[in-house]
This record gives C-alpha cells, structure tokens and sequence, in this order.
C-alpha cells in the first residue's frame, strides 16, 4: 500500500512506520490526536474506549490534529535498545503546545543534542525503506531557528 | 486506624532463598527454602499455616500448589497475586487482609519468582506510541533522571552514589545478589545503558524467593509464639495513578501512598528510621525519599552525601542493599522489604543493624502504576 502526492513536480512515496498515530502524506508532521469532548483533555497516542480523566465513552473522544511542535521536558541518549535500532540515538520528551506530555525520537540531524526547555518541532525522519521504493517515515524533533527579537 | 480494621495484626516470622541469577533451581525449591525458614523463624509448623498469598509476575500461571505442595498438601487456600514489581508487596497485604477480617489467624505471603515468561500490557492492549519498542523501561527512568537534574541541580555523580551507599549495604547481608561493595568509579565505569545510567545503577533481575507469616493478636496467645519477636504491622495501602500533569507519577503516587500509610499508622516521616524503596535505578531513591517527605523537595542528594540515609544515619535507607544490590526478582521482592524490616526492627540484622530501629517503612511502585507502601513497627 503506497501513499504518494504531487510536489515539486515530483512524486515523493511515503509510508508511515506508525499509521495508527500521523498521515505520511501531510508536507510536515501533523500527529493524530483525540480529544475528549465531555472534559476537553487531550491525547496522543490517541485513546479510545474511555477518557482517562472523565471515563466518558468511546463516542465523546473525537479525533484532533495536533502540531507536533512543543518544549523539550526530559531527553536520553539511549545507548541499549531491544530492537534492531542503531544505538545511539536520543528519545525526549516534548510537552506539545496542544497539552499532552509525548515521549518522541529526536532526529538524527540533531548532532549538538536538545536541552530542557528547548523549542522543537517535527520534521520527518527516513527509518527505512520498502520493497516498493516508499520510505518509512516518522516524525522526530529538532531545535526550532532562534527568532531574532 | 490502620486501614487493616481494629485487629492487631503481627509478622511473626519471615525467611529468604538468596537473590541471584538465573539457574536451573526450580521455583518450587526456591520458594520452600523461602518458607521452611519463616516456618523455623516463627516456631510454626506448615500444617498450622491457614491461607496462602503467593506475589509472583514472571514465572507461570498456577504455580502456588506445585510448590506448597513439598511442604505436605494441606488443602489450604492458596492463590497467585499479580501486581507487576508490587507483586510481592500486594501479596503481603492480602495476608494482612485476610488476618484482619478473621478470616484466618495464620496466614503466608511468599514472593517466588524466575524470569522465564516477561510480559508487557501495552503490547497485550496493542498500545503504540512513537518510541515503541525501541526503548526498554530504563529509558523512562533516565528520562526522568534528566528531568530531577534540570530541576534540582544534582549531578550525575551524586545521583550515582545511591548505588555506591546500597552496595556498600549489600555487601552485609548474605541473601544478595550483587554482594560487593562498589565505588563511585566503579558504579560510574562504562558501559551506558542509557541516559546517565551505567550498569551498576540498573537493578538486576533475577531469581529468588521470600516468605512472611502475619497472625493475630489470638494465634500469639493460642500458638504459644514468641511476643518479644513479633513486629505490628501498623498499615497497609495500596494506590493506583490518577491523572498528575507533566509532574512525575511515581513520585506523586508515592507521595501521596506514603502520606496515608504515614496517616494510618500514627507516625510522621520523622519518626520513620529504617526504609526499604524501590531503587530499581539510582534516581529513584533520591525522588522518593523526598516524595515521602524524608527531606526537603531537592535536597536528597546533599542529604545522601551528608550519610544521612547510611545504617547509623538520620533514617537508614535501604539497609538491605535495595533492588540495585539486593536484587529485583519481581516476585520476592516486596515480601523481602518486609523481611528486612523485620529484622531491623528486631535488631537482628548485625553488621547492617541501624541503631534504635522502632519504625519501618517498605515501598514499592509497580507498572501500571500502582504503589504499596507498608508501615511496621516494633511495639
């Protein structure tokens, strides 16, 4: 199953390492989130079944598209992995702008490591490719450019 | 008050198989090792146990009654308790339950664990986040190890001297796993595993076995056993996680667990002199001793290079080496706060004996996450 759309007048082929959680296809990360109608509490990963908070059912956690965009709350270097994982490599976690607290991989490109209280966002990140020729993306953070004031 | 209803409920006797890797010795052989010594400690006999609590997480389903079975089939109830690391810790508070209600006056809780079957409930729920399974659990806790010193300045050597001071613990008493006494080079050698932990300041999981016999008021009397080596438990409570923000939840489910067993018990935190926490990895310990209020909120790393948590200090903190050197084979590891403990507040524990022990506290957080915190004390 390949996604593909149209940019820059080539075909760029993606598909997503984690379907259930962000669209491969959107130009940058937007993340798949849910929120509760009933309370208003927002999730990612997205949850179903019951709000956490309210125990509202299933029918009141509508999805919402969350901008994978936050500050960096807690960061590791990870030097033992289960999987087959190249190590090392740097897990964070980001407290979105949207609210929830997210544990993400920080991207390769990121040479100098993040700090606490960085500000990041999302950009894809190639962890693989399929037999097809997609690539398998994920979304991982990077520093966002100082604003000059 | 206690949470346990007005009967006076005792631990009159406890024993442990040692902790260590894993081998071929059966579980049935680890637990009855377990269980014959808190028989022997106690002066009972297994035919007058009455009910059986067995915490266990990683060994098999239905293995209580391929074990008690080497100590003559009595047909007494017996069942497995499952509460991840709170296992063992949850099983003892079932026998304290059963005690307190009059159900029986003489009930066992043993921890008894190999690791043959580890098993995960986000993968069980098919829960997926962006990590997934490229992380084990250490990489949680060296999150939050980044996160304790962004927020009080520790360093990473005085995280670090945790495992130094439970090493140095371990290395007195006989039932551990990692019995040397280590440096702060040597915890601080490489290899990584991940964030600031090296290997040293990661508990071992291996296997073992622990056992606690809690009676009555009455079976004290009826049974003829020993007062003088009774300790009371004072409380019992299990809680699970509600909902806490970006703060960290195991230390916010710890502080409020530890503040109603604290309450339940009629103690403060500074009446507490002996502790045995859940040290899976070094930052733990200095998160909770503050959580449970036994320093002021950032102060537990000045406070644990003062000596302030060694045997003889202000309150000793892990005496028996902890899950860093004692060891955390799941299972048995609850139940074995409590056989520490005992023994401190017996003051039986010899060269790792802290002075003047009279109030004990165990802990323990499990995944999920729930926490159990017990208070027992020497009357």
């Amino acid at each position: 199953l390949l996604n593909a759309y149209q940019a820059n007048e080539e075909t760029i082929v993606r598909t997503a390492a984690h379907p259930r959680l962000y669209d491969p296809l959107m130009h940058d990360p937007v993340l798949n989130g849910v929120e509760c109608a009933q309370c208003g509490h927002v999730y990612f990963p997205p949850v179903g079944i019951g709000c956490e908070i309210c125990g509202a059912p299933a029918d009141q956690l509508q999805p919402k598209a969350l901008t994978a965009a936050g500050v960096v709350h807690a960061v590791a270097e990870v030097h033992l992995s289960p999987a087959k994982t190249a190590t090392p490599f740097t897990v964070a976690e980001i407290v979105l702008d949207d609210g929830p607290l997210i544990r993400a991989m920080v991207h390769p490109d990121v040479t100098d490591g993040l700090k606490i209280g960085d500000r990041v966002s999302a950009r894809w990140s190639v962890i693989g490719h399929e037999d097809e020729g997609a690539d398998v993306v994920e979304p991982a953070f990077v520093r966002d450019p100082e604003v000059r004031r | 008050v206690s949470g346990l209803g007005n009967r006076d409920l005792w631990v009159i006797g406890v024993g442990l198989h040692p902790y260590q890797k894993p081998s071929d010795t059966p579980y049935p052989q680890l637990g009855v090792t377990a269980v014959r010594e808190a028989l022997a400690d106690a002066g009972l006999d297994w035919s007058q146990v009455q009910t059986a609590y067995t915490g266990t997480a990683t060994t098999s389903m239905a293995l209580s009654r391929l074990m008690y079975r080497h100590l003559g089939a009595t047909g007494i109830p017996m069942l497995q308790v499952e509460n991840a690391s709170a296992s063992g810790s949850t099983a003892f508070r079932q026998a304290c339950i059963d005690v307190a209600a009059g159900i029986h006056d003489v009930a066992i809780a043993v921890g008894v664990d190999k690791p043959l079957n580890l098993t995960s409930p986000q993968r069980a729920a098919g829960l997926d986040d962006l990590v997934g399974n490229r992380v084990l659990p250490v990489t949680h806790f060296a999150l939050l190890a980044s996160r304790y010193m962004h927020a009080t300045g520790a360093s990473a050597e005085q995280i670090a001297a945790v495992a130094v001071k439970n090493s140095r613990n371990a290395a007195l008493n006989p039932y551990a796993q990692r019995p040397k006494a280590r440096s702060l080079e040597e915890v601080l050698a490489p290899p990584k595993i991940s964030g600031m932990f090296t290997r040293l300041q990661c508990c071992p999981i291996g296997e073992g076995a622990a056992a606690a016999i809690v009676v009555s008021e009455s079976a004290l009397d009826s049974l003829g056993l020993n007062r003088d080596r009774a300790v009371r438990v004072r409380s019992s409570v299990l809680r699970s996680e509600t909902y806490y923000g970006t703060a960290n939840f195991d230390a916010a489910l710890t502080a409020e667990t530890t503040a109603m067993a604290l309450e339940q018990a009629g103690v403060t935190a500074s009446e507490v002199d002996v502790v045995e926490l859940h040290d899976a990895f070094t930052v733990e310990e200095l998160l909770y001793v503050e959580a449970m209020g036994l320093c002021e909120p950032g102060q537990a790393a000045s406070a644990l290079a003062a000596g302030e948590f060694d045997i003889g200090g202000r309150v000793a903190v892990n005496t028996s080496g902890g899950l860093l050197s004692m060891g955390h084979p799941i299972g048995p590891t609850g139940v074995g706060q409590i056989a520490e403990l005992t023994t401190q507040l017996r003051a039986e524990a010899g060269p790792r004996q802290h002075p003047d022990a009279r109030v004990g506290l165990a802990h323990m957080v499990g995944l999920g996450a729930v926490c159990a915190v017990h208070v027992l004390s020497r009357d």
